[in-house]
């Protein structure tokens, strides 16, 4: 048996039609048969999918490994273990792949570096969408466009579990996924906290398409999983004490909440009894204005409900007020305690200049100086890459950028920039509800 | 007063601008690199004014959207547009062989990207557009038997071979960057429109000048980003104009065709697009506005057809809440009628009855207000002529 180039991964429990969907399209790809493997791990599960496996006639090998339930993590991690090929997918039983997936996975992997490559997801929905896979198609093709965009600044957050590729090597020395997390989400962000810690290159590739097939996205089913999902956030939090500024832990209790959101917090914390009986009667109004297609309160409403069970995972993790204020201090004072590299550029020098002394450099912020005088900053926020220079120009375009460089530069070259920024207040964001 | 239509670039302004005697005022768009970034009416004397007034006048009116542009190109951070592929361009023409000769001219002086051109000729009364548009190279012709915009636009839809399709009128002229803007706001695979600004071509007449009066009152300078989540569906003004656009088509085909009950020549005489665009923003998607995507519209030179027009959009307002609450089961629709009346109309009624502003305004908004009254019942009976003759609701 010769060595194959890739090998996919697919951790599974209970769902063998979409699983057979799955491998099927798995037989179709561009790339030779013989240098593909697919590793099935089979995590408990009673619905016979092992058997479904072993019967399946397909041209690339097809390797089968069973677990009693020890959760998804574990499952990635054995299959990892058990694969032979110096390349690895990780991939999810509900995603069709094109067939031109594979060949994309292993262009976008050449390069001297060590490459983490994401792939997309796409989302086909029905005839007349419903609200919630609106929301599921929004959120997924908004993270996928911005990746698509090359001055995309790559941070933990981008990696989905499900449609990416990396050299086995450095999976193996990273440990693979850490199996501490229970439950929903997170363990995908924490594999991306380190990888970019191990010094991996995110990148993406527009052209290794997942469809997804299975858009059971209900509503019901997020709100179920954000308290698992906060949970996890506290123990991401644990693990990598730095992140805490960038997780929603350390929104919770700022003093900009609005004001429904204090009221949500105070009855999360204090009065859980009464919120969840309140929280849940209010679920149960969530389809009556999906109904009624008032689609703003149902965005509210959803939004409140989210806000109440994720403070009541994160209170059952860690306590009190005090014990969430204590916990995001000391989060913010490990980011500032960040050993960060920090860089300097001289805008007038012309962009293409600045650009190749961060690809040269690297840094994780930079000072922006115009003619000498200081006009702003490319801040690091927490589990970001370090810069690059194509993220140069999509940084200084940010609408946060744009009345720092006005005033500072303006006094050098046109006067009346300066007039011109103050005349109209700045955008408080790039969108507009009408 | 007579008021001349000017286009200027802010990095090469003119030391002395003369026009005709007859100009009491100058309208001038600014662009700074290519991209309007503002406008401002200067008065002229004996149709002149000195570069040192226009430059201080200008300073005054420019805002944010020139300030980003003036750092950007300082910078060196704009982006050219790329070409603009797999793209077809839509004129609906009816009867007005004039205007759309111009029309034409300008669409041919786009760049070539390989842009389909399209022409739907929508049920006329003889050959003069047909053979119009022989005279000119590359364009595909195609009649609609049956009037209306909608019937013509969705015809449109279906026949151009474009992943994208850009719709301009017969009485407007496009700028050179209009079509490549338009197709760079398509760029994310969730915005199902692009919507441009709209300048007027001239201002000769009285009319014209109410018009443009009455339509600029909305005219801003920025990218915008309608989407779903606060979307007021009624405010589908704000978002743009039938007039200027460009579609996705894949979108198009999920959200629906554009309703024949409404748009010129239809029973509700306006509204189309504005229906459309909240159809769309419902289905999840959103739509840009982008003021790159420039075009110069011809308003409509005499009082008649300024009534006409304004009325047309009372009727679209009114039908479109009708049609929300009938078809969608739109439980804010009702409401929606005391806000457009108490925020929209009336206060344009006051405004106009100050004769210092502009006499017109006043029998537009009354226009606009019988439209009104009269869109639900128009409406009705559109449905009515559907469901035995058939049509897109």
């Amino acid at each position: 048996m010769t060595t194959p180039t890739v090998s996919i991964v697919i951790p599974t429990r209970n769902r063998r039609p979409a699983l057979q969907q799955t491998l099927m399209a798995l037989a179709h790809q561009t790339i030779p048969p013989d240098e593909l493997e697919v590793l099935v791990v089979v995590d408990g599960g009673t619905d016979g999918s092992a058997d479904m496996v072993r019967a399946l006639r397909v041209p690339y090998t097809l390797r089968l490994l069973e677990q009693p339930a020890r959760g998804v993590s574990y499952a990635r991690n054995w299959g990892a273990a058990e694969a032979r090929a110096p390349l690895l997918i990780s991939f999810d039983d509900d995603v069709v792949a094109v067939p031109g997936f594979v060949a994309a996975h292993l262009r976008a992997q050449q390069g001297p570096d060590e490459r983490l490559v994401l792939g997309p997801y796409l989302l086909n929905l029905p005839g007349r969408p419903s609200l919630d896979q609106i929301y599921a198609r929004t959120w997924w093709s908004d993270r996928f466009h911005a990746m698509s965009r090359s001055g995309h600044r790559f941070t933990f957050e981008d990696l989905a579990a499900g449609n990416f590729s990396i050299p086995s090597a450095l999976y193996a020395r990273m440990g693979g996924f850490d199996t501490i997390f229970r439950g929903y989400g997170v363990k995908d962000y924490e594999f991306g906290v380190r990888a970019l810690k191990a010094g991996a290159q995110f990148a993406y590739a527009a052209d290794a398409v997942g469809d997804h097939r299975d858009s059971q996205c209900s509503i019901q089913r997020v709100l179920r999983r954000i308290r698992e999902e906060a949970r996890n956030d506290v123990i991401m939090g644990t693990l990598h004490p730095e992140l805490r500024p960038a997780l929603k832990v350390a929104s919770i209790l700022s003093p900009s909440q609005s004001r429904r959101n204090r009221l949500l917090q105070r009855l999360a914390l204090n009065w859980p009894i009464l919120g969840d009986r309140l929280v849940m009667a209010l679920q149960s109004q969530v389809e009556s204005y999906e109904r009624r297609l008032l689609h703003a309160y149902w965005w509210r409403l959803i939004n409140g409900i989210k806000t109440y069970w994720y403070i009541r995972g994160v209170a059952e993790q860690l306590g009190g007020q005090e014990e969430i204020a204590a916990y995001v201090a000391a989060g913010e004072r490990a980011a500032r305690e960040r050993h960060l590299k920090l860089g300097s550029l001289e805008l007038s020098e012309g962009l293409a200049a600045c650009a190749c002394r961060l690809d040269q450099e690297r840094p994780d912020s930079v000072e922006l100086r115009y003619r000498g005088t200081p006009v702003g900053q490319i801040p690091a926020p927490p589990g970001a890459e370090p810069l690059r220079g194509a993220h140069l120009a999509d940084a200084l375009r940010q609408w946060q950028m744009t009345k720092p460089l006005a005033l500072g530069i303006a006094p050098m070259i046109h006067p009346p920039l300066a007039t011109w920024v103050t005349a109209g207040e700045m955008p408080s964001s790039a969108k507009y509800n009408c | 007063m007579l008021t001349a239509v000017i286009d200027l670039e802010y990095g090469a302004l003119p030391d002395q601008i003369t026009l005709p005697e007859r100009y009491g005022q100058a309208l001038v768009l600014i662009r700074i690199a290519d991209v309007p970034v503002g406008q401002v009416y200067v008065s002229l004397l004996h149709g002149q004014i000195d570069g040192t007034d226009l430059q201080a006048q200008i300073n005054q009116a420019l805002g944010q959207p020139a300030c980003q542009r003036w750092i950007h190109t300082t910078l060196g951070l704009n982006e050219p547009a790329p070409r603009a592929s797999d793209v077809s361009v839509v004129v609906c023409t009816r009867n007005r062989p004039d205007d759309l000769r111009r029309c034409l001219e300008s669409l041919m002086a786009l760049p070539d990207d390989g842009q389909e051109l399209l022409v739907i000729d929508s049920a006329p009364s003889d050959q003069r557009t047909r053979d119009l548009v022989a005279t000119f190279p590359r364009l595909r012709y195609l009649r609609a038997d049956r009037p209306g915009m909608s019937v013509a636009r969705n015809l449109a839809m279906r026949e151009a071979h474009g992943a994208i399709v850009a719709f301009t009128d017969d009485d407007a002229v496009v700028d050179s960057g209009w079509l490549r803007a338009l197709a760079r706001g398509l760029d994310d695979p969730l915005v199902a429109c692009v919507t441009g600004l709209t300048m007027p071509l001239e201002l000769e007449t009285e009319a014209q000048l109410a018009f443009e009066r009455w339509m600029s009152s909305g005219r801003v300078f920025e990218r915008r980003e309608f989407y779903d989540r606060w979307y007021d569906p009624l405010r589908a003004d704000a978002i743009g104009s039938g007039n200027n656009m460009a579609i996705r088509r894949s979108a198009w085909h999920e959200i629906g065709p554009f309703s024949t009950a409404f748009g010129v020549s239809s029973e509700v005489r306006s509204g189309e697009a504005g229906l459309w665009f909240s159809q769309a923003v419902t289905w999840g998607y959103r739509i840009v506005y982008e003021p790159a995507a420039l075009i110069w519209h011809r308003h409509r030179a005499t009082m008649a057809e300024l009534m006409t027009v304004a009325q047309g959009y009372g009727m679209g307002h009114s039908a479109r809440t009708l049609h929300q609450l009938l078809v969608w089961h739109e439980g804010r629709a009702l409401g929606s009628i005391t806000k457009i009346l108490l925020t929209y109309a009336l206060p344009r009624l006051i405004d106009g009855l100050d004769r210092q502003r502009g006499t017109l305004l006043a029998p537009m908004m009354l226009a606009w207000l019988r439209g009104y009254l009269e869109g639900p019942g128009a409406y009705l009976a559109a449905r009515h002529q559907m469901r035995q003759q058939g049509g897109e609701l």
